[in-house]
């Protein structure tokens, strides 16, 4: 009898365990969605000014998939808060790509710098190997 | 029972393990890893073309870099 009780835990048990093995990739999988959803609004809300600051020469697109102000001098407390929370959120979403894809976080970040100096457009400031160049 | 219990606890953190022969291999994998980057980063800023009132750029598939190298690639599961 207690045998028998034994064994139908142990079946229980590997059942339970099997279950939480094939189902927490899926779990992580809908937070990874569900983080990238609200890292692109906030990106998507804060665009407009990004790109008015970059227009303007303020800031300018690094080499790390960043964004940095051109003249730290030249900017207030508003634009450095916009610029924390800008990077922030593309570190965030550099951090859940890597792992989404089986990649480093340096390499998104590569590729992402990639990206936003090809978007660039004329006139606008990218920073590569500490230089500051104008597009 | 011991089994389930150490499955559980790799299973999460495991992942398609790929058998390499040669040396040239390798590129083809990193190459894959930045298109499936590059692809994924295009759809997350796709926001920014259509501010712009263009159209994002293509997507390249994935599975084209690695057709070369799955003849000769096990993938390990």
């Amino acid at each position: 009898m207690r045998f028998e009780l034994n064994k139908t835990f142990a079946v229980a048990l590997v059942v339970l365990a099997a279950a939480f093995t094939f189902n927490a990739p899926r779990a992580h999988a809908a937070d990874s969605k569900s983080e990238k959803a609200k890292i692109r609004a906030r990106s998507e809300a804060r665009d407009p000014q990004v790109r008015q600051l970059k227009s303007a020469g303020k800031i300018g697109e690094t080499s790390d998939g960043l964004i940095e102000a051109v003249n730290p001098a030249d900017v207030d407390g508003s634009i450095s808060k916009l610029i924390d929370e800008e990077n922030a959120d593309r570190t965030a979403l550099y951090k859940l790509v890597a792992k989404d894809q089986g990649a480093s976080i340096d390499t998104v970040a590569r590729n992402a710098a990639k990206i936003n100096f090809r978007d660039a457009k004329k006139g606008e400031w990218l920073k590569e190997n500490g230089r500051w160049r104008q597009k | 029972m011991f089994l389930s219990a150490g499955a559980m606890l790799v299973a999460p953190f495991g992942c398609a393990r790929l058998a390499l022969e040669g040396g040239e291999k390798p590129i083809h994998i990193v190459m894959d890893v930045n298109v499936r980057v590059q692809n994924e980063l295009e759809d997350f800023y796709s926001f920014r073309h259509r501010a712009d009132g263009e159209q994002p750029p293509a997507t390249m598939p994935a599975t084209a870099a690695t057709q070369a190298s799955a003849a000769d690639v096990e993938p390990k599961q």
